[in-house]
Protein backbone atom coordinates (compact mmCIF):
# COMPACT_ATOMS: atom_id res chain seq x y z
CA UNK A 1 0.00 0.00 0.00
CA UNK A 2 1.22 3.87 -1.12
CA UNK A 3 -0.86 6.87 0.22
CA UNK A 4 0.24 9.88 -1.15
CA UNK A 5 -1.28 13.52 0.18
CA UNK A 6 -1.16 15.85 -2.39
CA UNK A 7 -2.97 19.46 -2.54
CA UNK A 8 -5.45 20.68 -5.16
CA UNK A 9 -7.24 23.69 -5.55
CA UNK A 10 -8.73 23.69 -2.34
CA UNK A 11 -8.43 20.06 -1.09
CA UNK A 12 -6.17 18.08 0.09
CA UNK A 13 -6.11 14.88 -1.63
CA UNK A 14 -5.14 11.48 0.09
CA UNK A 15 -4.40 8.84 -2.95
CA UNK A 16 -4.51 5.13 -1.63
CA UNK A 17 -2.57 2.77 -3.79
CA UNK A 18 -3.28 -1.31 -3.18
CA UNK A 19 -4.22 -3.07 -0.47
CA UNK A 20 -4.98 -1.11 2.84
CA UNK A 21 -5.24 -4.24 5.14
CA UNK A 22 -3.85 -5.66 9.02
CA UNK A 23 -0.56 -5.39 8.55
CA UNK A 24 -0.38 -1.86 7.17
CA UNK A 25 -3.11 0.21 8.21
CA UNK A 26 -1.12 1.70 11.45
CA UNK A 27 1.30 2.56 8.91
CA UNK A 28 -1.41 5.08 7.22
CA UNK A 29 -2.79 6.22 10.00
CA UNK A 30 0.89 7.51 10.72
CA UNK A 31 0.82 9.15 7.39
CA UNK A 32 -2.42 11.05 7.82
CA UNK A 33 -2.28 11.87 11.60
CA UNK A 34 -1.50 15.63 11.01
CA UNK A 35 -4.31 15.75 8.83
CA UNK A 36 -6.73 14.51 11.72
CA UNK A 37 -5.62 17.98 13.51
CA UNK A 38 -6.52 20.59 10.47
CA UNK A 39 -9.52 22.39 11.07
CA UNK A 40 -11.97 23.68 8.00
CA UNK A 41 -10.10 22.02 5.15
CA UNK A 42 -11.74 19.96 2.58
CA UNK A 43 -10.35 16.22 2.64
CA UNK A 44 -10.63 14.00 -0.40
CA UNK A 45 -9.62 10.12 -0.54
CA UNK A 46 -8.59 9.12 -3.88
CA UNK A 47 -9.80 5.16 -3.70
CA UNK A 48 -9.59 4.29 -7.61
CA UNK A 49 -6.24 2.60 -7.16
CA UNK A 50 -7.21 0.85 -3.30
CA UNK A 51 -7.53 -2.59 -4.36
CA UNK A 52 -9.12 -4.12 -0.92
CA UNK A 53 -9.62 -3.17 2.52
CA UNK A 54 -9.97 -4.45 6.20
CA UNK A 55 -11.27 -3.76 9.56
CA UNK A 56 -8.27 -2.07 10.73
CA UNK A 57 -8.36 0.12 7.18
CA UNK A 58 -12.07 0.85 8.08
CA UNK A 59 -10.73 2.00 11.60
CA UNK A 60 -8.90 4.21 10.05
CA UNK A 61 -11.63 5.59 7.68
CA UNK A 62 -13.83 6.26 10.91
CA UNK A 63 -10.76 7.63 12.96
CA UNK A 64 -10.64 10.46 9.56
CA UNK A 65 -14.45 11.15 9.55
CA UNK A 66 -14.98 11.60 13.56
CA UNK A 67 -11.73 14.29 13.59
CA UNK A 68 -13.12 15.79 10.01
CA UNK A 69 -16.96 16.06 12.24
CA UNK A 70 -15.08 17.45 15.20
CA UNK A 71 -12.81 19.85 13.12
CA UNK A 72 -15.42 21.07 10.94
CA UNK A 73 -13.70 19.73 8.00
CA UNK A 74 -15.48 18.46 4.57
CA UNK A 75 -14.72 14.35 3.86
CA UNK A 76 -15.47 13.28 0.30
CA UNK A 77 -14.64 9.31 -0.92
CA UNK A 78 -14.17 9.17 -4.74
CA UNK A 79 -13.37 6.88 -7.41
CA UNK A 80 -14.05 3.71 -5.26
CA UNK A 81 -14.29 0.13 -6.91
CA UNK A 82 -17.69 -2.14 -6.12
CA UNK A 83 -15.84 -4.44 -4.34
CA UNK A 84 -14.52 -2.32 -1.59
CA UNK A 85 -18.33 -0.48 -1.60
CA UNK A 86 -19.33 -4.00 -1.10
CA UNK A 87 -17.11 -3.76 2.44
CA UNK A 88 -18.37 -0.21 3.01
CA UNK A 89 -22.42 -1.20 2.39
CA UNK A 90 -21.96 -4.72 4.59
CA UNK A 91 -20.35 -2.06 7.62
CA UNK A 92 -22.90 0.92 7.56
CA UNK A 93 -20.25 2.69 6.20
CA UNK A 94 -21.64 4.10 3.11
CA UNK A 95 -24.24 5.75 5.04
CA UNK A 96 -21.92 8.02 7.21
CA UNK A 97 -19.36 8.68 4.78
CA UNK A 98 -20.14 10.82 1.39
CA UNK A 99 -19.36 8.83 -1.19
CA UNK A 100 -19.24 10.21 -5.24
CA UNK B 1 -9.76 -29.22 -3.58
CA UNK B 2 -8.52 -29.52 0.33
CA UNK B 3 -5.74 -27.35 0.99
CA UNK B 4 -4.03 -26.30 4.09
CA UNK B 5 -1.59 -24.25 5.57
CA UNK B 6 0.76 -23.55 9.40
CA UNK B 7 0.85 -19.74 9.88
CA UNK B 8 3.03 -17.90 13.05
CA UNK B 9 1.44 -16.12 15.41
CA UNK B 10 3.10 -12.82 13.28
CA UNK B 11 0.85 -10.60 11.88
CA UNK B 12 3.65 -10.94 8.43
CA UNK B 13 2.38 -14.47 8.25
CA UNK B 14 -1.15 -12.81 6.79
CA UNK B 15 0.70 -12.58 3.47
CA UNK B 16 1.50 -16.23 3.37
CA UNK B 17 -2.23 -16.55 3.79
CA UNK B 18 -3.18 -13.83 1.35
CA UNK B 19 -0.69 -16.20 -1.11
CA UNK B 20 -2.53 -19.46 0.38
CA UNK B 21 -5.80 -18.06 -0.38
CA UNK B 22 -5.18 -16.69 -3.81
CA UNK B 23 -4.63 -19.96 -5.02
CA UNK B 24 -7.85 -21.79 -3.55
CA UNK B 25 -9.70 -18.72 -5.10
CA UNK B 26 -8.13 -19.79 -8.44
CA UNK B 27 -8.66 -23.34 -8.50
CA UNK B 28 -12.08 -22.80 -7.69
CA UNK B 29 -12.46 -20.09 -10.49
CA UNK B 30 -14.24 -18.05 -7.74
CA UNK B 31 -14.11 -14.20 -9.59
CA UNK B 32 -13.09 -11.15 -8.06
CA UNK B 33 -15.61 -9.70 -5.86
CA UNK B 34 -16.44 -13.28 -3.78
CA UNK B 35 -12.38 -13.69 -3.51
CA UNK B 36 -11.98 -10.48 -2.27
CA UNK B 37 -14.79 -11.34 0.41
CA UNK B 38 -13.11 -14.73 1.32
CA UNK B 39 -9.85 -12.98 1.49
CA UNK B 40 -11.28 -10.35 4.11
CA UNK B 41 -13.18 -13.00 6.21
CA UNK B 42 -10.03 -15.58 6.79
CA UNK B 43 -7.53 -12.09 7.46
CA UNK B 44 -10.63 -10.75 10.06
CA UNK B 45 -10.49 -14.36 11.71
CA UNK B 46 -6.57 -15.14 11.45
CA UNK B 47 -5.82 -11.62 12.70
CA UNK B 48 -7.98 -11.91 15.19
CA UNK B 49 -5.78 -15.06 16.49
CA UNK B 50 -2.74 -13.17 15.53
CA UNK B 51 -3.40 -10.34 18.26
CA UNK B 52 -4.91 -12.02 20.72
CA UNK B 53 -5.12 -15.61 21.09
CA UNK B 54 -1.40 -15.70 22.56
CA UNK B 55 0.58 -14.04 25.41
CA UNK B 56 3.07 -11.52 24.10
CA UNK B 57 6.45 -12.64 23.06
CA UNK B 58 5.27 -16.18 22.59
CA UNK B 59 5.80 -18.22 19.37
CA UNK B 60 3.15 -20.38 18.25
CA UNK B 61 1.96 -22.33 15.13
CA UNK B 62 -1.54 -22.73 14.41
CA UNK B 63 -3.27 -24.08 10.97
CA UNK B 64 -5.73 -23.16 8.23
CA UNK B 65 -7.62 -25.90 5.96
CA UNK B 66 -9.73 -24.87 3.22
CA UNK B 67 -12.18 -27.79 1.54
CA UNK B 68 -14.86 -27.45 -1.26
CA UNK B 69 -17.60 -29.89 -1.46
CA UNK B 70 -20.95 -30.23 -2.12
CA UNK B 71 -22.21 -27.73 0.56
CA UNK B 72 -19.67 -24.53 -0.77
CA UNK B 73 -15.98 -23.40 0.26
CA UNK B 74 -15.20 -24.62 4.27
CA UNK B 75 -12.44 -23.27 6.17
CA UNK B 76 -11.65 -24.63 9.77
CA UNK B 77 -8.80 -22.72 11.98
CA UNK B 78 -7.26 -24.52 14.09
CA UNK B 79 -5.32 -23.11 17.33
CA UNK B 80 -3.70 -23.87 21.29
CA UNK B 81 -4.18 -19.96 22.19
CA UNK B 82 -6.86 -19.29 24.74
CA UNK B 83 -10.23 -20.25 24.45
CA UNK B 84 -12.04 -18.03 22.73
CA UNK B 85 -15.58 -17.82 20.94
CA UNK B 86 -15.99 -15.33 18.92
CA UNK B 87 -19.58 -16.73 18.01
CA UNK B 88 -20.76 -15.32 21.05
CA UNK B 89 -19.87 -11.55 21.00
CA UNK B 90 -22.68 -9.00 19.96
CA UNK B 91 -22.91 -7.54 16.40
CA UNK B 92 -21.74 -4.45 15.61
CA UNK B 93 -24.70 -1.85 15.08
CA UNK B 94 -23.99 -0.65 11.87
CA UNK B 95 -27.03 1.61 11.96
CA UNK B 96 -25.32 4.07 14.50
CA UNK B 97 -24.39 8.04 13.60
CA UNK B 98 -20.71 8.61 12.93
CA UNK B 99 -20.62 10.62 16.35
CA UNK B 100 -22.22 7.23 18.47
CA UNK B 101 -19.89 4.29 16.46
CA UNK B 102 -17.14 2.79 17.90
CA UNK B 103 -13.74 2.99 15.93
CA UNK B 104 -13.08 -0.04 15.41
CA UNK B 105 -14.71 -4.01 16.29
CA UNK B 106 -15.84 -4.74 13.12
CA UNK B 107 -13.48 -7.79 12.15
CA UNK B 108 -15.36 -10.51 13.26
CA UNK B 109 -19.21 -8.88 12.39
CA UNK B 110 -17.50 -8.69 8.58
CA UNK B 111 -16.62 -12.42 9.04
CA UNK B 112 -20.25 -13.33 10.49
CA UNK B 113 -21.81 -10.94 7.34
CA UNK B 114 -19.69 -12.74 4.63
CA UNK B 115 -19.97 -16.36 6.10
CA UNK B 116 -22.87 -18.40 5.84
CA UNK B 117 -21.86 -20.38 8.79
CA UNK B 118 -19.21 -19.86 11.95
CA UNK B 119 -19.15 -22.07 14.47
CA UNK B 120 -17.01 -22.91 17.24
CA UNK B 121 -15.95 -25.81 19.22
CA UNK B 122 -12.96 -25.87 21.33
CA UNK B 123 -11.37 -29.69 21.61
CA UNK B 124 -9.19 -29.95 24.47
CA UNK B 125 -6.87 -27.73 24.06
CA UNK B 126 -7.75 -26.28 21.12
CA UNK B 127 -9.33 -23.52 19.34
CA UNK B 128 -11.91 -24.81 16.19
CA UNK B 129 -13.62 -21.87 14.28
CA UNK B 130 -15.25 -23.26 11.33
CA UNK B 131 -16.35 -21.32 8.66
CA UNK B 132 -18.37 -22.04 5.12
CA UNK B 133 -19.69 -19.61 2.28
CA UNK B 134 -21.49 -21.18 -0.82
CA UNK B 135 -20.10 -20.83 -3.70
Amino acid sequence: MKAEITKKESAVVIAIDGRLDTVNAKEFEATIAHLLQEKNIEIVVDCEKMVYISSSGLRTFMLLLKASKANNCTLVLEKMSAEIKTVFDMTGFSNLFVIV
Amino acid sequence: MEKSITLKNQLSELEKLTDFLDGVIEELELGASLGMSIQLALEEAVANIIMYAYPIDSECDFAVKALSDTRGLSFWIMDHGMPFDPTILPDADVTLSAEDREIGGLGIYLVRQIMDEVSYTRLGDENQLYMRKKI
